[in-house]
């Protein structure tokens, strides 16, 4: 091998200056440096804090994964998840983002969402498919940004955040405080109470309590808080009355509030209001206005004080002023008149009296002296219906005998008492039984008692107990004559024909139709006295009489007969004529025009019973006893009357008789040739065709239950008429005690004169009456409004 | 002066060899006298360009292991992983061979590149105790193996388009998934940049002077 060789070549380094030796490439490695430190600074600079949120239990929160939400946006994420040192809680450091960080102050508030069932809902149930995630309250105002916050367990009820009023509820027990029950004002919800804590010494519990603004205006230092059980149940005069207030009250309480004194001022957040079991409870609870400054007095009291308790009120005209503060006996009088009297120690606040200022002791002195000498007395009064506890009443006596406030032995003033002890609804009880004792309840008894007993007699007879038998017969039937369409057409003409007959009897009365027939009986006692005068001459008419009947035997009566069996045969003829055959169609016709014109009567009848025609009536039987003495003047007229008749027989024995009867023979005659002729001949057999359709007609009565009806009528009728007749036999003694009960009471009456000595008292004990009836109201007022007063005594 | 043990090059020659279409021309032309391609007889600044893009690659290596690789949205939770974290999860949740797959590719290959590339820049500055054949192969090695460092570039890029899901699931690319495909690319150049006749040309440079007697 033998390779040429080339010289060695000419290699000559650049030459340049210092930066010559360096490529552009470098650029390269500047520009991603300077890239990458970008990034760098960009992540760095957009890096909010990390904050640490202390929890004891972090159930479902991963690194890297879980976010922080604020308003349900993502304002941070869990960065890391360990254990504080002791390993008692978990520490989440949170990174926040930078434009959230300054809201994140010491008013921030952290806790882990988790899906909750309670009474309030369902929430967070977006968690059950993202997982848990952490939810901040922040204020919107920037603060000092913390590093480190405790957790909370769960989501606060009252954030913080939220306007509004926050204060505590205090309450004994823990049963009307549920986490999360509503404020209600009204039946609407304002607000709720946060989880219920013990407090320190087990004695009560408490709970914070939000309401929202607008309605934190409501509530004052003077609410007064009670556990709302969504039902309520009243019991007062005007029924049973349930309410139901809210739904949500219904499942988890909730508690009330309500101003029960006016003036309260602005509530400070933090300030601690109890809470009562109910609203009567609240209502009656005098603590609070009763905390003031007080002056003690006393009372003594020779009565039994059973049933006045410690913190029994002291009550001035209903207003509490004070409270009994303690019981002691104290010893009074010497030897025989040894004995041990009751001394009740109390205070009274001046600020419910209206003495407010300085040396309130001064003048509550002061007022106390006046009061006593205007006869103001302190005396024991029992307390609500029963009375079964006392209070210590304040109260104006008349007539006080004058005393004057003393000083006890330990310097406590000590009120004068009077010595009426009673409770004020028994005291209103007893004047209203006086008044009544008075009332003359024995006499009215007895005329009650009398007037009763003739209506027994009245009611008792056998008539008027046979009555509604009887009725309900006619009832029948008058039901079957109503029911006839006959009377259904004939009510118009009935209508017609009443008016018509309430127009006659409004004439007759107008026209002075009794008056009318007064004069007719006046006439009529005329003519009685003229057949009185008449009847003396009776005698002489008889014997006239047996002159005539004499005269009558001699007459030729054996012609008269046998002209008069002629007569008969030429009547047989007579009916079989064909004129009088026709004469059955026209009876049915006559006797349905005499059907309807009893239903017209009915009808009548029933308008007249109606109408004020009855009351005419009535007037006119008042006459008809007058009447009635007039005919009994009358009869005493009837010998000259008999006269009278007796002048007319004589002149009627004068008559020419024979004459008579000899015009009656050619009479008879004429109707023989009559009846004799051939059309009369045929007037039987007609007759007797009429009969048998008149028989035919009657059966179809019959058949009709007509005659039945009819029968029943009539004997009902008449056993009413009976009835009334019997009736009308004890008219007469019924009348006599009506009088005499009308006497009766004409006699009372005149005792009850106007200026009557009963009748003043009568005034005054219903004058009693309606000032305790008066009472008895309000007090029902009063109880209806509040029931409880009843148990609780005010 | 030639020695059996030491090869003509083409510069010692006087010569320039095309790298394009392999036509020899005299030293000192510029262009190809047959493809028109430029022609150098030795890289300008080759080390110094590898040691830029290998800088630049360095760079970029960082935040494609800090920040995530793949963003997967699901209408429950965000999910983001980078490339260890990503390897490491897949190996926990079973799938260890798709894991080391994923680490081999995206982190043992382009450290080995880094280290590979670094050893020879370095090695060309003080060849005196280097083995060019060695060194040729390690850089015939990186060049080879450097396009399939981007496997994991790969999986985003086919994930992000397949898994479009709107709500229910969706996978984006995540800023170390561009850092990364810088890195490689960076590399990529890093390597091309070095000019591999520099190895024989310092290497025989040193057996030269060691073989000269010293000067007294």
């Amino acid at each position: 091998m033998n390779d040429p060789v080339p010289g060695e070549p000419d290699i000559q380094p650049g030459k340049g200056g210092l930066l010559s030796g360096l490529s552009l490439i470098w650029l390269v490695p500047v520009v991603a440096i300077g890239i990458t430190l970008a990034m760098v600074w960009q992540a760095y600079s957009d890096r909010g804090p990390q904050i640490e949120i202390v929890f004891d239990n972090a159930e479902g929160v991963v690194a890297n994964e879980t976010v922080l939400k604020y308003r349900n946006v993502d304002i941070g994420k869990v960065e890391e998840v360990h254990f504080a040192d002791d390993l008692r809680k978990v520490i989440v450091s949170v990174r926040l983002d930078k434009s959230i960080a300054q809201y994140a102050d010491s008013k921030a508030q952290f806790w882990i969402v988790r899906p909750e069932v309670s009474a309030q809902g369902i929430s967070g149930l977006t968690t059950l498919l993202g997982g848990v995630f952490l939810e901040a309250s922040l204020d919107e105002k920037p603060g000092e940004p913390q590093m480190h916050f405790t957790g909370l367990s769960g989501r606060p009820l009252i954030s913080g955040n939220e306007k509004g009023i926050e204060f505590v509820l205090s309450a004994p027990s823990g049963g009307t405080i549920e986490a999360g029950a509503p404020i209600i004002y009204k039946g609407v919800s304002v607000g709720l109470i946060d989880r219920p804590e013990l407090s320190a010494d087990g004695k009560e519990v408490t709970a914070k309590a939000f309401v929202r603004a607008p309605y934190d205006q409501l509530v004052t230092t003077n609410s007064r808080f009670w556990g709302a059980s969504g039902v309520r149940v009243d019991l007062s005069t005007s029924g049973l009355q349930v309410d139901i207030a809210n739904l949500s009250a219904l499942i988890q309480g909730g508690l009330e509030f309500e101003d029960m004194e006016a003036g309260g001022g602005q509530v400070e957040k933090g300030h601690v209001f109890s809470v009562y079991a109910s609203r009567d409870a609240a209502s009656s609870d005098t603590t609070t206005v009763l905390a003031g400054p007080s002056v003690s007095y006393a009372a003594i009291f020779d009565s039994s004080i059973l049933g006045l308790s410690i913190g029994a009120p002291i009550q001035y005209q209903g207003l509490t002023i004070g409270t009994v503060t303690g019981t002691s006996g104290v010893v009074s009088g010497v030897g025989a008149a040894a004995a041990v009297e009751m001394r009740v120690d109390m205070r009274i606040v001046p600020g419910r009296l209206g003495i407010d200022g300085g040396d309130i002791e001064a003048k509550t002195a002061s007022l106390m002296k006046d009061l006593v000498a205007q006869g103001w007395r302190v005396r024991l009064a029992g307390q609500g219906l029963l009375g079964m506890s006392l209070k210590v009443d304040l109260v104006k006596v008349a007539d006080a005998p004058p005393e004057q406030i003393v000083q006890g032995p330990d310097g406590t003033p000590i009120l004068p008492r009077t010595k009426e002890v009673s409770t004020d609804l028994a005291e209103t009880a007893r004047t209203a039984m006086n008044r009544l004792q008075a009332l003359p309840i024995e006499r009215i008894a007895d005329s009650v008692a009398e007037l009763l007993d003739n209506l027994n007699q009245v009611v008792a007879s056998n008539a008027v107990r046979e009555a509604p038998g009887e009725v309900v017969g006619l009832v029948g039937d008058l039901r079957s004559v109503v029911t006839s369409e006959a009377v259904k057409g004939a009510v118009s003409g009935a209508s017609d024909s009443l008016t018509s007959l309430s127009q006659i009897l409004e004439q007759m009365r107008e026209g002075g139709a009794v008056a009318n027939l007064i004069s007719i009986i006046d006439e009529a006692n005329g003519i009685a006295q003229s057949l009185d005068q008449t009847a003396t001459g009776l005698p002489q008419l008889t014997e006239k009489l047996s002159n005539l009947a004499d005269t009558a035997a001699s007459l030729p009566l054996d012609k008269l007969i046998d002209q008069a069996d002629a007569v008969l045969a030429s009547a047989n003829g007579l009916i079989q004529s064909p004129g009088v055959q026709g004469l059955p169609e026209q009876l049915g016709a006559t006797l349905q025009e005499l059907d309807k014109a009893v239903s017209n009567v009915t009808g009548i009848t029933q308008r007249v019973a109606d109408s004020t025609a009855l009351t005419n009536l009535l007037a006119a039987l008042d006459r008809t006893d007058s009447i009635s003495r007039s005919i009994d003047q009358t009869s005493q007229g009837l010998p000259a009357l008999v006269d009278k008749i007796n002048a007319v027989a004589s002149e009627a024995q004068a008559l020419p008789l024979d004459q008579l009867v000899t015009s009656a023979t050619d009479l008879v005659n004429s109707a023989n040739a009559l009846v004799s002729s051939d059309d009369t001949a045929r007037l039987p057999a007609a007759l007797g065709s009429a009969l048998d359709q008149v028989a035919a007609a009657l059966a179809e009565l019959r058949e009709g239950g007509a005659v039945n009806n009819l029968n029943t009528t009539l004997a009902s009728a008449s056993s009413a008429a009976d009835a009334i007749s019997q009736a009308a036999a004890r008219l007469p003694e019924l009348a006599n005690r009506l009088d005499a009960l009308s006497q009766q009471a004409q006699g009372v009456l005149a005792a009850y004169d106007s200026r009557s000595p009963f009748n003043s008292q009568t005034v005054t004990a219903l004058r009693d009456l309606s000032v305790a009836a008066r009472a008895v109201t309000s007090l029902a007022q009063f109880i209806e409004r509040k029931p409880n007063a009843l148990l609780i005594g005010r | 002066m030639a020695r059996s043990d030491q090869a003509l090059t083409a510069r010692a020659a006087g010569l320039v060899g095309c790298r394009h279409c392999g036509t020899v021309a005299p030293l000192g032309t510029e262009l190809c006298p047959r493809c028109k391609g430029r022609l150098h007889s030795r890289f300008p600044h080759s080390l110094q360009r590898t040691w830029a893009w290998w800088i630049a690659g360095l760079i970029t290596y960082v935040p494609a292991n800090l920040y995530p690789m793949m963003i997967m949205d699901t209408f429950v939770t965000s999910y983001k992983s980078t490339i260890v974290g990503g390897a490491i999860e897949l190996i926990h949740s079973g799938d260890a061979f798709v894991g080391l797959v994923v680490i081999l590719a995206s982190v043992v290959i382009p450290t080995s590149k880094f280290l590979a590339i670094a050893y020879v820049a370095l090695a060309l500055r003080n060849p005196r105790k280097v083995n060019p054949h060695l060194l040729h192969k390690v850089y015939e090695v990186v060049e080879f193996i450097g396009r399939w460092s981007m496997i994991d570039v790969f999986v985003v890029a086919i994930l992000s388009a397949l898994v479009h899901l709107g709500a229910v699931a969706t996978i984006l690319p995540g800023i170390a998934a561009i850092s990364f495909g810088s890195t490689v690319i960076f590399t990529m150049f890093s390597a091309l940049s070095l000019d591999p006749r520099l190895i024989w040309d310092t290497t025989e440079e040193a057996k030269r002077e060691r073989s000269r007697p010293r000067r007294a």
